[in-house]
């Protein structure tokens, strides 16, 4: 079984990669914006705040300035034209956008391979360029400002959750709800269950969806870094949350229900799956219906976790009442 | 300049502000001032907070729960080194939220040395209350009203060499009386009293180490997290006396782990690689005594123990091959392999002190194993035109074993595709439209993805500081079976525009309708008689706006003004019952729909006394009630009215 599935798996992956890997070998050579400015004369950052004063007189705090510090960076390594390309050109015309490189005028994804020539060297931005970000041309300078940054730290343009905000507007509306997670309280931020650079595809669920989420402890679901308690393992789980993950159940930005539910009533909930409908289950018989004492007129059996309190999970109890 | 600065700063950071304090005005020079060989930022805001609730308590300590007190609103410090070349450090960040009894705590330090080390700590505090809500007008007894802990501790070594290390703790700690779904125990035949205080507490430690060789790194963590859940209850009498009765709970196991990446990132190609194991381990003991009957023997009190070790290894690896034939195109191949199973016993042990013992012993295994490919490429055919496309497939594989030698297993193939295109008409204009068409063979419930689709546009124009965005998503899945039907509409439309025309003047709104309806298939008992074929239709209109327009009075005041709003409108009826779709019954058609509306104005104002004081009042309301559940069968009315709001004094010295 897992022979077949992860031969088939492969057997894709290596004619698609073959194909692309033909095609590339004519281009290989192709040059790139740093080596094209390579060619030009370097003059240093000396030369940068005569005009850029108003720059240069805060670069000290500025994450870049440490190439600078160190004194042992090559020319293309340090400064101003680390970034920006050899300067000559620039300083000879008197300036110019058209004689250096000015990121307000490349295309994203000049934008994006400039930055990575320093900044792929992280485990965190390893799946960057196959990131929908970078696929909806959401890159580097969308989010970050290196010389106007408003956040304290990464060099972020805007407070993180506006960044978030400005594009996710539905997103906002969901952290607006009545209940939610804190994240406009400023308890929680949007990078505690996502990685704007491009996450490792998920391993819960069937792997296709959410994207960008982060992993927590090596390999899971990022709701348990905090919610840890739910982890398990349980002698008996509730196969939904191992399966499904917690989004079966709740809405993880916010909600109009109590706990972040999809439905407000909890049994209305629960039954939309215990129906007996065959198929579907641990079992494949289908997820059984409440016995026939649930009267699911009386308000005792319609809040189904008042007696199954440990829905999650229970070491006790295979109906998850204690 | 050094107020035409402050007032950019200004503009930038107060809209669309949703908790009226902090004050995210800027106070004191913005380039701070220098000592020695340092420059030193900083400012510091203390004042009083208050509110002021009618109506349901509960309901506003679970949603909002901001307090009277003196509060460290916020605080922000930052010290660098003017040359980079400081004695123990280069830089010292630090910035606190809400300290001093918000609900709501924070913060952030970092401590770095160029070169030489990186150290960051995040500290955060929740103080969360749930008084067991439903919703519906009902109480449940899910209770909550704990205090979450969590700090993250980070150390690396020579940051920006080839060869780094890696050192981090950190801890999280829950306590306080709970009786939740996990962690508490629920007796709900006993006519007592007596919460239990759950204390959850989780210690991590981690040492890893990342190496660059031949172009490629290594990166790899180990890693041992502890956890241990211990809390015991002794259940009182109605009048407050202790009954002859006991419960405790001793929940503890390890999870250590590996994380093991190998990456690169090259002119025409990207590649990555990563294994991850975890093996987890837990034990636990669960004891009651004399709960029902009593100790003495004749009364045929009952002494119940539950014991057993539960373990969830999980083994995961991905590989992803992206490649760049030409600068226009790309090509992502990406694989990742998924593997847990959860094992253990579950050892029951019952005396009963009249009549005698017996023993149960429960084993249950349920594994899962996914593997997944994806390839994705994108293609830039002109400037202003981009497509891109995806082929993503999945296979899971689950064992059950039930307490007996029958394997239930059952296999799952999802096979999506997706398209997309974006286009720059102009270079202000984007406009983005995709979507997403896929098909699971075995959904493991009847509501997982069946067959599926997504379909998304979004167009965005940006121009100097103003940016307007329109954004439409429709969500449909269905999942019917010859006996049930499952089938689920989702349709989010949303608006933003932002805009700082002016220096002192900036404005934000944005407006977002999500609209579900749900139909789910429903078999159940009614009085005693089985229901089968009935279905429910569960309908949501949910519409939010926001709104904030900050605005600067000459060189000394800052107002801001804003206005929240979220109302679901249901599925247009007035009344809670009558209607819908489904089960002729009260209690369904009730819960087809769930009318509400929450709204939270607030203003601000920020004077500025001198170039480092300033003075800041704020006020924010807070109004929540839901339609159907007020005067009906189900009289908790859950609604509540607030008035809060703070005065502080910003500062820097």
């Amino acid at each position: 079984m897992f022979g077949s599935t992860f031969v088939k798996a492969f057997a894709g992956a290596v004619f698609v990669l073959s194909l692309a890997v033909a095609g590339a070998l004519p281009v290989l050579a192709q040059p790139a914006l740093a080596q094209k400015d390579t060619q030009r004369s370097f003059v240093g950052s000396e030369a940068c705040k005569t005009c850029h004063a108003d720059v240069w007189s805060k670069f000290y705090k500025n994450p870049h300035f440490k190439s600078m510090a160190s004194g042992k960076e090559t020319q293309e390594h340090t400064g101003c034209e680390s970034c920006h390309g050899p300067g000559g050109a620039h300083v000879e015309a008197h300036g110019g956008k058209a004689t250096i490189v000015a990121f307000s005028q490349l295309e994203p994804k000049q934008v994006l391979d400039n930055c990575l020539r320093c900044h792929s060297q992280t485990l965190s931005r390893a799946n960057i360029r196959r990131s929908l970000h970078t696929l909806n041309d959401v890159v580097c300078t969308n989010c970050h400002s290196i010389h106007k940054s408003q956040a304290p730290r990464f060099l972020l343009a805007n407070l993180q959750i506006e960044l978030c905000y400005g594009c996710h507007a539905d997103v906002r509306s969901q952290f607006s709800m009545p209940f939610k997670h804190r994240v406009n309280e400023g308890f929680m931020t949007c990078t505690d269950c996502h990685n704007p650079h491009g996450a490792f595809p998920p391993t819960w669920r069937m792997a296709e969806r959410p994207h960008m989420m982060d992993q927590v402890f090596a390999n899971e679901e990022p709701c348990l870094k905090c919610h840890i308690e739910k982890r398990g393992p349980f002698v008996f789980e509730h196969p939904p949350v191992r399966v499904e993950g917690c989004e079966a159940c709740h809405y993880p930005h916010g909600s109009a229900n109590s706990r972040l539910l999809r439905r407000p009533v909890v049994f209305t909930m629960c039954l939309e799956c215990h129906n007996g409908a065959p198929g579907f289950s641990r079992t494949g018989s289908g997820d059984p219906v409440p016995v026939s004492f649930h009267d699911l007129r009386s308000p005792r059996f319609q809040n189904c976790t008042n007696c199954h309190g440990h829905i999650h999970g229970s070491n006790v109890d295979p109906f998850f009442l204690k | 300049m050094k107020a035409a600065i402050i007032a950019v700063l200004s503009a930038g950071l107060a809209v669309a502000q949703q908790a009226v304090a902090p004050t995210p005005e800027p106070v004191g020079p913005v380039r701070g001032d220098n000592t020695a060989e340092y420059n030193i930022v900083n400012s510091f805001e203390t004042g009083y907070r208050w509110d002021s609730i009618g109506g349901n308590l509960d309901e506003y300590r679970s949603q909002v729960n901001y307090g009277n007190g003196v509060r460290l609103l916020g605080s922000s410090l930052s010290v660098n080194s003017r040359d980079g070349h400081g004695r123990l450090f280069d830089e010292i960040l630090l910035n606190t939220q809400g300290l001093g009894g918000d609900p709501y705590e924070s913060a952030v330090v970092r401590i770095q040395k160029n070169r030489i080390y990186r150290f960051d700590m995040t500290w955060r505090l929740n103080d969360y209350v749930n008084p067991g809500l439903v919703s519906a007008g009902q109480e449940s007894g899910n209770l909550r009203d704990t205090r979450y802990t969590m700090q993250d501790d980070d150390l690396t070594l020579f940051p920006q060499s080839k060869i780094q290390f890696f050192l981090g703790y950190s801890r999280s700690v829950q306590d306080g009386p709970a009786l939740t779904s996990v962690g508490g125990f629920f007796a709900p035949t006993l006519d007592t009293t007596g919460v239990p205080t759950v204390r959850d507490a989780r210690n991590e430690y981690r040492i890893g180490n990342e190496i660059q060789f031949l172009g490629i790194r290594l990166n790899w963590m180990r890693g041992w997290q502890d956890f241990k859940e211990d809390f015991r209850v002794s259940p009182q009498s109605d009048t407050g006396e202790p009954l002859p009765a006991q419960l405790t709970n001793p929940y503890h196991g390890t999870s250590p782990y590996w994380r093991v990446a190998l990456f690169t990132d090259k002119k025409w190609f990207s590649l990555n690689g990563r294994f991850t194991y975890t093996g987890t381990q837990r034990a636990f003991v669960s004891t009651q005594s004399g709960l029902i009957g009593g100790l003495a023997p004749g009364l045929g009190g009952l002494q119940v123990v539950t014991m057993g070790t539960g373990q969830r290894p999980v083994a995961t690896g991905n590989l992803t091959f992206t490649v760049f034939p030409t600068s226009r195109l790309s090509v992502t191949n990406s694989t990742a392999v998924y593997n847990v199973r959860t094992e253990g016993n579950s050892e029951f042990l019952q005396l009963n002190n009249a009549t005698g013992s017996f023993q149960t012993l429960y084993f249950l295994y349920l594994g899962i194993r996914t593997i997944t490919n994806q390839t994705d490429l994108n293609y830039q055919a002109a400037k202003w035109l981009n497509f891109f496309g995806g082929y993503h497939y999945s296979d899971r594989f689950i064992r059950n074993v039930l307490n007996s030698p029958i394997n239930y297993d059952q296999t799952s193939i999802l096979i999506a595709g997706l398209f997309g295109v974006r286009i720059r008409p102009i270079p202000t204009v984007t406009i983005v439209l995709d979507g997403e068409v896929g098909h699971a063979n075995h959904p493991f419930t009847p509501k997982s993805d069946g067959s599926y689709q997504d379909l998304n546009a979004r167009v965005q124009y940006k121009r100097k500081s103003l940016l307007l965005s329109a954004y439409v998503r429709t969500d449909y899945n269905n999942n019917s079976t010859t006996l049930t039907a499952y089938s689920s509409h989702a349709r989010t439309y949303a608006a933003n525009a932002s805009w700082s025309p002016l220096r002192w003047l900036s404005f934000n709104a944005d407006y977002c309708k999500l609209h579900l309806d749900s139909l789910g298939g429903l078999a159940f008992f009614d009085s005693g008689e089985l229901l089968q074929n009935q279905y429910s239709l569960y309908i949501s209109n949910l519409q939010t706006g926001n709104i904030g327009l900050h605005f600067a009075i000459g060189r000394r005041a800052d107002l801001y003004a804003g206005y929240s709003h979220v109302q679901d409108t249901g599925d247009g009826r007035s009344s809670p019952t009558g209607s819908g779709f489904g089960p002729d019954i009260p209690e369904f058609q009730r819960a087809q729909t769930f009318p509400l509306k929450f709204q939270s104005p607030l203003a601000r104002l920020s004077v500025k006394i001198t170039s480092r004081v300033r003075w800041n009042v704020g006020y924010q309301y807070y109004g929540y009630r839901e339609d159907f559940f007020t005067g009906q069968p189900f009289t908790t009315d859950y609604g509540y009215r607030a008035q809060t709001g703070y005065t502080s004094v910003l500062w820097s010295f």
